[in-house]
């Protein structure tokens, strides 16, 4: 059980997790005591807050606080107002020869009953870095104050007769310092911003719009509302007759008609009332007179929501009535939006994603900035390959497939992972399990999808692999991606392919290398001539007898693979993961009694290793007979 | 995998009945969660099944998920007699009649500390000889008069709880409440008297009428104190600040919004991890603000004008990067008297030039994993800033079963880049002794001169592990944590240095979390996963730590003494004088999320 995923689940349900946890300030008693003094200090904020910094923002003397939050307010400025009468000293250092910011620097206030040391830092806390001034409390000490600077470069300096209640600036290696009196503190008012409040509705614009495997809709009256192709964009609403709120925004449509009709706009809007209340509802929209159209939800539009939803905004939650679909007139989703509509915001949408693309994150983003290389990041293929792999889990499998075959067109091999086609051709092998009952041929007609996908991505990667064979990640990939291929002897031809593409490695090392990537990729036959050059090169790599012996069993020889393994154990250090491989080779290869031996020979080295206690029930033994 | 089971519910506010229909609304999604977890909050850790598959005692009728079942009704117990009391009711349903109690709001209450106008009263409970609801009631009168009407906050924590025999159970808590003062007026729209209580509480109850109706049978005032003072020492001016700011519409809401507004796919994720840097930009003496976004909204780069108001210079500045963003710095990185810029991008550190005028270009970008905090000094004095990488994990193994909460090595390894000027940078982690235990999930780390010898030694903070202090000895590191005695093995989130006690040495706050349920579940007697590791568990959810600074390379844990580990779930907790006392005090943000649901996990 995955724990973190599970939780997440949780989170994007909505639950909380510690949140609504108040900040907390304690103030230093100077022995040695601090004391909660939250309320008091006036930090009581329910917000999810991650850092703090400390500047005298006004320069008044006092120091005031920047709260960084997770929720909003995202910023939170606190002014002082502390008003005690204590008086302070800021410093700001500019390094000569050390770093001009002259992080590092120690500055030591001289003179004072207790030491009272300082450092300029830059980044501390958790993801923040405070100013650059330096703040001295000096208590109620009035007179003249003295400091000694030592600086990065180590050289040390002392400058006498600063003023309490006054701000330096102090350059190294100069004797003169820039003295900045303080400032009247601001009167701003204080005005309480209330913590975030949190809602299930909103709207969000697709950054890679997929194409709507939606296209038509029929309408209660059986005409057929084209999605694509009519030169407009259609807003596909779901409502229900019991909803009073959709029936409140299908009013809205109404009243705002020349509106969305000049900015291009149809509307679909489905109702997903019971199959027996529909003609209630086909009755009630017609005696409305809307002039839009209406029609019952096709199967699926519910999943299709619920994955867009997921997807595209990593939320889940129920679906909220009135949701919709924005599609322009490129027959591409290009946004959704939960609960009522805002008819301008709307009509906005339809003209700035009129064009929108596969790619159109630059239209997504509700505010102006620059991507620093996202290109290479990001993908098109991504977002319809979660959708498919989400709806998939719903078994909805006729959407699964539309988006599935979004992601495989946009597959570019030269930039296109092999672990990304690796998940399309996964999906497309769930989407044959699942229809193969009800619709045989289509079943097998993904399944080679699937299949080709995977031949050309593992053919591309022993490419890779003859011009760098010692490239461990490039082996892991090989493998992942040719044992998904489920037609066995497809994936023998192309191991025995690729390994016939491989140079002859040089050293015994390398030679041990080969063997051993092939070993790990369960490709025993190919694995067992490098593993024997590899001992006849150097006798005295158990590793290799060990594995060199697995592979035999595998293999059937499991008479000299036993003489193998022995041999290796014997030399090896304890090595209970080892014992339950062995075990599990001997299980494969029929020998169930050999088997349970060293699954317990697993147990005695690690009475907790999982693969061994569950392989030993598997043979149906008795736990009990461990250990004696 | 199931099919999620679909269901809607209707956006109607105000008229509920008006829109509902048998099988259309339903419960909702979210209040499956409390069930499907065994009903036992654990904000402890959710990755510890192994350790803690204990926890699903709960099903089998074990006592430690018991107690957590009656913890959260403890909890409603408490608040429903706050609220009657409040409302002029009775709270005889909740309380027995011979309950035995002590004061709330003890007698005897003394001035324990003064300074600057703040007091601190402080003074022991005395047991009563009355019993019952109406003595409850009473004292919790005479307590909540001093709060006066204009009650901000009252918040209970639970902190233990404990089976008693077969028919009760004990808790005990923290109540924290504060208000402007019963004799409070208002001042510029701030209180001018605020109390603040802080109690801790021992409670008995009585289960014969069920788990879910618990009754109290006993109330003990273990510890109360009272903090006074005529003005808040902080009061809100943001909206001030940000007035004339356009982009302040991006600021004033937070993830709650961000979250169903962005595509996910530019980055957006859930935990909320964005900082914030304050440097000075373009050399006017006042130190300008760059606030780190999710990916999808651009970063913000504001001047902080001689007004005190923001100026939002971001567009056309070259900062606004849309990459999702952690952290950042403002450091003049090629020292020509102009700050630049190094931001955290969830790809890449990128580095920006700047011009001294708000203008920066990009020069240059290093490749990361999941970076979390950076933290820059000049570790080899050579007068060029370096730069410290904190990474967590890949985002592969983050969802992956760690090795464990305490002694977790899935981390990435941090870098420490070497500036070799002209903004070119060189990973030299492992030559200069770095790599020792470099393979935690970290946080956060900050630089300082622990031992006074004149150069920059680092403290690295993980995430269920123990924390790293590096010695700096002449531009080689030496990992000293363990002998150093900071290895403070808990969830390490934040670093801060100071010298809190005035010795002249720096001592070390750490931000861990501070965890309720785990406090309540690793001190049951019943909690004994494997008992060795009981001591770890408690110690991983007991809170922040503070070590001094010995001077003799060691550091002592005074967090017990100093009363310091109260932080909450805590995240970046800093020293700060907030009274220019002289004497550091800190600020602890916390909180990690808040959702639709006011249940926590």
């Amino acid at each position: 059980m995955n724990s973190w995923s599970a939780l997440q689940a949780q989170l994007r349900l909505g639950r909380s997790w510690s949140g609504h946890e108040p900040d907390v300030a304690m103030i230093n008693s100077g022995s040695g005591r601090f004391y909660d003094i939250s309320y008091v200090a006036g930090v009581l904020y329910s917000d999810d807050a991650r850092g703090v910094v400390f500047y005298d923002w006004d320069g008044d003397g006092d120091l005031d606080v920047w709260l960084r939050n997770r929720t909003g307010p995202q910023l939170r400025f606190l002014l002082n107002q502390v008003e005690t009468g204590n008086r302070s000293l800021q410093v700001r250092l500019v390094g000569s020869s050390s770093n001009r910011d002259a992080i590092g620097a120690r500055v030591e206030v001289l003179g004072l009953d207790k030491p009272l040391i300082e450092t300029v830092r830059a980044g501390s806390g958790f993801l923040a870095q405070g100013p650059g001034w330096i703040f001295f409390g000096l208590g109620q000490h009035s007179g003249p104050v003295s400091i000694r600077v030592r600086w990065p470069s180590g050289v040390v300096e002392t400058h006498s007769g600063l003023s309490a209640n006054a701000r330096y600036v102090i350059t190294e290696g100069k004797k003169e310092v820039q003295r900045l009196d303080l400032e009247q503190p601001l009167g701003w008012p204080a005005k309480r911003i209330p913590e975030a409040h949190f809602t299930r509705t909103g709207s969000v614009a697709l950054a890679y719009p997929p194409r709507s495997p939606l296209t038509g809709f029929r309408t209660f009256d059986n005409n057929v509302i084209s999605v694509v192709g009519a030169g407009k964009a259609t807003l596909i609403n779901f409502w229900a007759s019991w909803c009073a709120a959709c029936l409140k925004e299908m009013e809205v449509f109404q009243e705002r008609r020349s509106l969305l009709e000049d900015a291009g706009v149809q509307i679909v809007a489905l109702s997903l009332d019971d199959p027996k209340d529909m003609e209630k509802a086909a009755n009630l929209f017609r005696e409305k007179g809307y002039w839009y159209q209406a029609g019952p939800a096709p199967a699926g539009v519910t999943q299709l929501f619920q994955a867009l939803q997921r997807v595209i905004t990593d939320r889940e939650q129920d679906i909220v009535l009135p949701s919709s679909i924005l599609v322009n007139s490129k027959g591409r989703i290009v946004k959704i939006y939960t609960g009522p509509i805002d008819p301008a915001e709307l009509a906005a949408d339809a003209q700035r994603f009129r064009n929108a693309e596969a790619v159109s994150y630059h239209l997504a983003v509700p505010w102006k900035g620059v991507w620093d290389g996202v290109e290479q990041e990001h993908s098109a293929l991504i977002t319809s390959l979660r959708l498919a792999e989400y709806l998939t889990t719903l078994r909805a499998y006729t959407l699964a497939a539309s988006f599935a075959r979004d992601a495989l067109e946009s597959v570019r091999p030269e930039v296109t992972p092999a672990a990304t086609e690796l998940r399309i051709a996964n999906v497309y092998y769930s989407i044959a399990d699942g229809i193969e009952a009800d619709a045989p041929i289509l079943a097998k007609l993904h399944a080679s999808r699937a299949q080709s996908l995977l031949v050309a991505s593992v053919s591309r990667l022993g490419s890779a692999l003859a011009a760098a064979p010692y490239e461990g990640a490039l082996w892991e990939q090989l493998f992942k991606n040719l044992n998904a291929i489920r037609d066995e002897a497809v994936g023998d031809k192309l191991i025995a392919a690729i390994v016939a593409r491989l140079p002859d490695p040089a050293t015994p090392s390398e030679t041990w290398r080969l063997g051993l990537f092939l070993f790990n990729g369960t490709r025993y036959r190919e694995a067992k001539p490098y593993l024997e050059r590899a001992l006849a090169l150097d006798p005295s790599n158990a590793n290799a007898d060990y594995c060199l012996g697995v592979s035999l069993i595998h293999l059937g020889d499991v008479a000299n693979g036993l003489k193998h393994v022995n041999a290796a154990l014997e030399v090896l250090p304890p090595w209970d993961q080892a014992e339950a491989q062995v075990a599990e080779s001997l299980r494969q290869a029929g020998r169930r009694d050999l088997a349970q031996r060293y699954y317990e020979r697993a147990l005695r080295i690690n009475p907790y290793n999982a693969d061994a206690a569950r392989g030993l029930r598997e043979l149906g033994s008795n736990l009990a007979s461990v250990g004696n | 995998m199931r099919a999620r089971r679909l269901a809607f519910f209707c956006l109607c506010a105000g008229i509920a009945l008006g829109c509902s229909q048998e099988g259309h609304r339903s419960a909702g999604q979210a209040q499956i969660g409390a069930e499907e977890l065994g009903g036992v909050a654990i904000s402890l850790d959710k990755q510890v099944e192994q350790e803690m598959a204990f926890f699903d005692a709960a099903k089998e009728g074990g006592e430690v998920g018991l107690g957590e079942v009656l913890n959260s009704s403890a909890g409603k117990v408490l608040s429903s007699i706050d609220k009657a009391i409040a409302a002029g009711e009775g709270i005889g349903d909740y309380v027995s009649d011979g309950a035995t109690l002590t004061e709330l709001r003890p007698s005897s209450l003394s001035a324990k500390w003064e300074r600057d106008g703040l007091t601190v009263l402080a003074g022991e409970a005395k047991p009563l000889e009355a019993r019952g609801p109406s003595a409850l009631a009473q004292q919790w009168r005479a307590m909540r008069q001093r709060l006066g009407e204009r009650v901000d906050m009252v918040k209970f924590k639970i902190i233990r709880s404990e089976a008693v025999g077969t028919k009760g159970f004990s808790t005990a808590l923290y109540l924290g409440a504060g208000s402007s003062g019963a004799d409070g007026t208002q001042q510029d729209g701030g209180p001018a008297g605020s109390v603040q209580q802080n109690a801790k509480w021992a409670m008995e109850w009585d289960l014969s009428q069920g788990a879910d109706k618990p009754i109290l049978t006993s109330l003990k005032v273990e510890e109360f104190e009272e903090v006074t003072r005529a003005r808040q020492f902080l009061r809100e001016a943001t909206e001030s600040v940000f007035s004339g700011v356009e982009s302040f519409e991006q600021i004033r809401y937070g993830h709650e919004r961000w979250w169903g507004g962005l595509d996910f796919s530019m980055g957006a994720n859930l935990s909320g991890h964005h900082g914030f840097a304050f440097g000075d930009i373009n050399n006017d003496g006042l130190d300008d603000l760059y606030v780190c976004e999710p990916g999808g909204l651009p970063n913000r780069l504001y001047l902080h004008q001689p007004d005190g108001r923001l100026k939002d210079i971001s567009e056309g500045s070259g900062a606004e990067l849309l990459n999702d963003t952690s952290s950042a710095l403002i450091l003049d990185l090629d020292n020509d008297g102009n700050r630049d810029l190094v931001v955290g991008t969830a790809s890449h550190v990128v580095f920006l030039k700047g011009d001294g005028k708000g203008r920066f270009e990009p020069r240059g970008r290093y490749r990361v994993i999941m970076l979390t905090s950076m933290a820059a000094a000049d570790y080899d004095r050579d007068g060029l800033v370096d730069l410290y990488l904190c990474e967590y994990t890949s985002s592969g193994q983050a969802n992956s079963t760690s090795s464990s909460i305490y002694d977790s090595d899935q981390g990435l390894p941090n870098t420490l880049l070497k500036n070799e000027g002209n903004f070119q940078f060189r990973n030299v982690t492992d030559e200069v002794g770095l790599g020792a235990n470099n393979n935690r999930q970290t946080f956060a780390a900050a630089w300082e001169d622990y031992d006074n010898d004149g150069d920059q030694d680092l403290y690295v903070a993980n995430d269920f592990g123990p924390n790293q202090l590096y010695r700096n000895d002449g531009g080689k590191f030496v990992e000293v944590a363990a002998q150093a005695g900071v290895q403070d093995q808990a969830a390490g989130m934040g670093v801060s240095w100071g010298d809190y006690d005035r010795d002249g040495w720096m001592d070390l706050y750490v931000t861990n979390m501070w965890s309720s349920a785990g406090n309540r579940v690793t001190y049951n007697r019943f909690f004994k996963p494997k008992a060795a590791n009981t001591r770890n568990l408690q110690y991983f959810a007991r809170g922040n730590s503070l070590f001094e600074n010995q001077g003799d390379g060691r550091f002592k844990d005074v967090t017990q003494e100093a009363r310091a580990e109260m932080g909450r779930f805590a995240w970046g907790a800093h020293f700060g004088d907030l009274n220019g006392d002289g004497w550091l005090d800190i600020i602890s943000p916390n909180g990690f999320i808040t959702n639709t649901d006011a249940d926590d996990l």
